[in-house]
């Protein structure tokens, strides 16, 4: 079966969306036809790249600033991107644009902020008593739980190939 | 709810939920992913219901939270799957007997094929005999006898915090809607899919009636304003309850090695007759054409080994007691350790996929059934609820704030978001985004574009389901998954398209609704954003405006006009009155006006401000600020704008905060900027006004600028993005160039006869670059000494502009007119031979257009918005910014050649019809408003174009 789903709409725009409190993916599209205007806005180059810039935003008393903290010149075709090593608990935003002839950012797009969600600094999870938990195949008695409990979504469908190794 | 027991110490609220995604292929006669269905009705939802009907017919006390997503839901009611599932359980039915003929004599296997063959019969029993093949009944009824509380879902299960916010009300709407239908009562609470929540749910959640979800343990922990009791609700905003997934319980049935699943005694999952025996044996009981699942299985784990022995069923059994003792146990012991902890009895949420008992677990309903037996018992310290139950008693619990989170790998979501599933989303916000522009374009749609509208949404909702990412995280069915999501929004796109144009795809609705005929009630409107829920009436007639109402902000206006800026507001609104579009004006009071009156169709309402400015210019402006705020919302008591308008950064706060209050889109004018004005920012008032016009350019929905060079000048200075800022010149209106008839005075006044005239008007200020008209005067009149410049305007280089005339020796050819009323304007620009507006920075240039209009040919300094009007020999001369030289050399050519400079003239008022003219204008304005309004409550896409407002 041939899956066939359009490379863009022909239409300018860039999404943020949030993996995790360190993680944020990117994806845009940025036409020809914008390109091309702004690189003769600015009277640049056929073959400037383009680049992605990433800001974590600073409240300043009554207003904000955007602070840089990452930004890279993209390959020709890229459309989306991942940013890793961001914090917790801070609002970012995306910009996609070139430099103009004295080495600064013009921004050509631009997303709306996003909130990394916090992560508060706990210990791992006590039950506060021993637990004797009997059964499964290896019966334990526990004080304390890990910590990052992986508990993925079973869903009726999800099906592991090979047979079981228990 | 019994009254509590001296001895109870808290509770233990089971929560199942069930889903599966939306399959059904009527194409086909049959469909291997259906499958899915068939064997969670056996082996799940009919052990575990004949489990509870069981139980309320031997009169023990339960109760239990049922999730069942709204796509499942539609399925079970569906004729189409129910007969399938018939007829599955026909052919498993037939499988059984060959099974009890294979192990005939078998002392280890015969008795599991009886065994098998009982429970089959017992299920169709169930389904068809009992309850008509329609098990939703069943838990109907178990709901109005109080044994079970039923929860929905959205509508198709999509992962909200990945979706737009203008999906989250028709997901949750639509999944609510069609619960109350299957059901014929409201739900008792929304299972958040994957328990993904993200800040901003629980208003919806509220707005549709609904007030508890579950989330995961860390999302409690991670709570604010510190981690929360995971034994009591958290009241998260809206009066909304999370209630959390209790770690302990999730770790007793989940954990792969001490989960009770894993003893060595139930049954092997992965031991079936579907891959053990000979393939062409079981081929005609499979649905597919691989070996496959068919629920026959006789090993149990044994051990970690291979090598598996024969289930037994007796000895699982006696684990399941033993196990359901022990459960209980801990529970009885965990909630006494909270309960001396806590002023509140705790209740332990234990959520689970529902799946997991009877199909991962195959003893799951048995344990289930007889740890409901035990908690029943008056021996027993924790008795069941529900988290409804819990709130309605306890109250909504204590307040917090949670953050995103889901239930799902490191609790967060790149299950759903990794490089495997990744590309989906700009599709699905690109197809939100055109579905609440078709929403918005059809405010009332009728016949067939009303059922084209609701089931582009029906697809566009089936295509969001996050079953897709998921399957192609764990890269089982992926083809399926993206032939689904392809085939959704291709039919989608498809009647988009012919909606755009007014009309229906037929044979795409026809194929849409015969293989996806689901949520029946779905209305297309809750993609609109404004429709109300159920049972209440839409209360605004049918619009015949382009666009509602529109609340402008403005620090001038007539007769209040200091710049260019009030004029221009005054203009644009009265043009988009004259298009219907209903205009408020907010701006500052003025001693002699009105507080309110109505001006050329635009209601101006005027605020009063103590102060003035020439005291502390900010803190006036903060006073003006505050001023337009309250009238804002005094006003907004009786009607809610569709956008609000800004101009400038001196009404910035007051724009922001009424944005985040009534929750409106933004469009803002830069009409100029400090630094532009002032060629740089020199000093702390200028950089305090420079943050102004950043924070407002960042924060609107759209953002308008009068020209090329201005959307430049504010990308480079407030870091914008260009590609939105959205380039609307400021208009004219040749009306407004025409000198009432005996009012004014004209050239006569400061001329003689023969004179060539050269005209400016203007401030006279360092910007605009008068002083190098004067400069040039010298040379033009060197070849052209009937020349003469008249001055009109004022300003502070007044003194400096006449010490230099004087000093050039020209003051005899030059005239300073002073502030000209506008009839007196009008006679002098309308019969000048040159109007001549050398600046050195200038946005725009309202006054060439003015010029341009009336028919007067024009000399500009190249800058701005001036050099994007004027095109040298057309329209115009334009020279460089500056340049003394070549602005002479200009004028003395246009005087020489006075056809020439005619026919440039009759160009450009040619331009000012075709392009400035404000009706023009006004239209695009219009366009941009929409696009705002559209990407209010959406990202991803800029530039969606609003559909024309159809009657349909």
């Amino acid at each position: 079966m041939t899956i066939s789903f359009p490379q863009g709409y022909g239409e300018d725009g860039i999404g943020l969306l949030v993996q995790d409190p360190y993680h944020i993916f990117i994806y845009w599209e940025l036409t020809e036809k914008t390109r091309q205007n702004a690189l003769h806005n600015w009277f640049l180059p056929f073959d400037t790249p383009c680049l992605l810039r990433l800001q974590q935003e600073e409240k300043q008393g009554k207003g904000t600033c955007w602070n840089s903290i990452y930004q890279v010149e993209l390959p020709p075709s890229a459309n989306r991107w991942y940013v890793s090593g961001l914090r917790p608990g801070e609002v970012y935003r995306a910009q996609i644009g070139l430099h103009n002839g004295q080495g600064e950012f013009i921004a050509i797009l631009g997303s709306k902020g996003v909130l990394t969600p916090p992560v508060q600094p706990v210990g791992p999870w006590n039950t506060g008593r021993p637990v004797a938990v009997c059964g499964g195949a290896e019966p334990i008695e526990l004080e304390d739980l890990p910590p990052a409990e992986s508990i993925s979504s079973t869903c009726f469908y999800e099906k592991s190939a090979g047979g079981s190794s228990r | 709810m019994k009254a509590m027991l001296k001895e109870q110490k808290g509770y233990w609220a089971l929560v199942l939920h069930a889903h599966l995604p939306y399959v059904r292929h009527p194409e086909l006669p049959e469909f291997l992913e259906e499958r899915w269905l068939f064997e969670a009705l056996t082996e799940c939802y009919l052990p575990m219901t004949e489990s509870w009907l069981r139980l309320r017919e031997e009169q023990v006390d339960f109760c239990v939270t049922l999730s069942v997503t709204p796509s499942l839901a539609a399925m079970l009611t569906d004729n189409l799957l129910q007969q399938r599932y018939r007829e599955h359980l026909d052919k498993m039915l037939q499988l059984a007997a060959l099974e009890e003929k294979r192990t005939a004599g078998d002392e280890d296997f015969a008795p599991l094929a009886a065994l098998y063959r009982q429970k089959l019969e017992g299920a169709r029993r169930l389904f068809q005999d009992d309850w008509n093949s329609q098990i939703t009944e069943a838990w109907k009824s178990l709901a109005q006898s109080g044994h079970l509380d039923l929860w929905t879902s959205a509508a198709t299960h999509g992962f909200l915090p990945y979706l737009t916010e203008s999906s989250w009300t028709p997901q949750i709407r639509t999944g609510v809607r069609q619960h109350k239908a299957i059901f014929g009562m409201e739900p008792h609470g929304l299972w958040l899919p994957e328990c993904a929540y993200a800040p901003g749910l629980e208003k919806v959640l509220a707005q549709e009636g609904v007030y508890c979800f579950v989330v995961d343990t860390g999302t409690f922990r991670n709570a604010h304003p510190g981690p929360a009791n995971l034994y009591q609700p958290l009241e998260v905003g809206a009066q909304v309850s999370a209630f959390a997934r209790d770690p302990e319980t999730s770790h007793q049935v989940w954990d792969k090695k001490s989960g009770y699943p894993g003893d060595y005694d139930y049954r092997e999952f992965y031991r079936d007759i579907g891959y053990d025996l000979p393939f062409e044996t079981v081929a005609p009981f499979l649905s597919g054409p691989n070996p496959g699942d068919t629920g026959f299985k006789y090993y149990r784990i044994t051990g970690d080994t291979d090598q598996k022995e024969p289930y037994r069923h007796d000895w699982a059994m006696e684990k399941v007691n033993a196990h359901a003792d022990n459960f209980v146990f801990n529970r009885e012991t965990q909630t006494a350790s909270w309960r001396d902890q806590m002023d509140l009895p705790p209740i332990v949420v234990s959520p689970y996929d529902g799946e997991l008992f009877g199909h991962w677990w195959y003893e799951g309903p048995d344990f289930l059934e007889a740890v409901l037996r035990r908690l029943s018992s008056s021996e027993s310290t924790v008795k069941m609820t529900t988290p409804r139950r819990y709130r309605e008693t306890y109250g909504p619990g204590p307040s917090g704030r949670i953050a995103f989170s889901t239930w799902g790998e490191d609790g967060y979501g790149k299950v759903w978001l990794n490089p495997t599933n990744d590309w989906i989303y700009r599709h699905l916000h690109r197809a939100n985004a055109e579905m609440v522009a078709l929403a918005k374009a059809f405010p009332q749609a009728r016949h067939e574009i009303k059922k084209a509208l609701n089931q582009a949404a029906r697809e566009l909702l089936l295509a969001q389901s996050s079953d897709w990412p998921f399957i192609m995280h764990t890269r089982t069915t992926v083809e399926y998954a993206t032939g689904r999501l392809e085939e959704h929004l291709q039919l989608f796109w498809k009647l988009a398209r012919s909606l755009r144009n007014g009309q229906v795809d037929e044979s795409a609705l026809a194929e849409a609704e015969w293989k996806h005929p689901i949520f029946r009630d779905i209305n297309y409107r809750d993609f609109a954003g404004g429709s109300e829920p159920e049972g209440k009436p839409v209360l605004s007639p049918k619009r015949t405006n382009p666009i509602g109402p529109i609340w402008m902000l403005s620090w001038e206006y007539p007769p209040r006009v200091v710049g260019g800026l009030g004029r221009a507001v005054a203009d644009l609104s009265k043009a988009l009155a004259a298009r219907g579009v209903p205009v408020k004006v907010f701006t500052c009071a003025v001693p002699g006006c009105p507080d309110r009156e109505v001006i050329d169709g635009v209601t101006v309402i005027r605020l009063p401000v103590p102060g003035t400015a020439s005291d502390d210019f900010l803190s006036w402006v903060w006073r003006f600020n505050f001023a337009l705020l309250s009238g804002v919302i005094a006003e907004s008591a009786a009607e809610k704008p569709a956008l609000i308008h800004g101009h400038d950064w001196m009404v910035g706060m007051a724009a922001k905060e009424i944005r985040r209050l009534l929750q409106v889109p933004l469009a803002v004018t830069i009409h100029a900027t400090e630094h532009g004005r002032q060629r740089g920012i020199w000093n702390d008032l200028q950089r305090s006004i420079h943050n102004e016009e950043t924070d407002l350019s960042n924060a609107a929905d759209a953002l308008i600028a009068c020209s090329n060079y201005m959307a430049k000048e504010i990308t480079t200075l407030f870091a914008t993005p260009w590609a939105e800022i959205t380039v609307l010149p400021n208009g004219v209106d040749p009306a407004n160039l025409m000198a009432a008839p005996g009012k004014g005075y004209g050239m006569e006044k400061f001329c003689d006869p023969g004179d060539e005239t050269l005209f400016y008007v203007g401030r006279l200020v360092p910007e605009k670059g008068i002083q190098l008209l004067v400069e040039a005067m010298p040379n033009i009149l060197s070849q052209r000494p009937q020349a003469r410049l008249i001055i009109a305007g004022k300003g502070p280089m007044m003194e400096e502009l006449k010490e230099k005339a004087r000093a050039l020796a020209v003051e005899h050819r030059v005239s300073f007119a002073g502030f000209v009323d506008d009839d007196s304007r009008n006679r002098l620009i309308g019969s000048a031979h040159i109007a001549v507006f050398p600046s050195l920075y200038e946005p725009f240039g309202i006054v060439a257009l003015e010029a341009m209009a009336a028919n007067t040919p024009v000399i500009v300094g190249d800058t701005g918005g001036l050099g994007e009007i004027i095109r040298t020999g057309e329209n115009g001369i334009k020279v460089p910014p500056g340049d003394v030289q070549k602005l002479a050399e200009a004028v003395i050519a246009m005087l020489q050649d006075r056809e020439g400079a005619n026919q440039m003239a009759e160009a450009a008022r040619r331009d000012v019809d075709q392009i400035y003219s404000w009706d023009v204008i006004a239209e695009e304005t219009i366009k941009t408003y929409q696009r705002a309004i559209l990407r209010f409550g959406t990202f991803g896409f800029l530039a969606v174009e609003p559909a024309d407002e159809k009657v349909g």
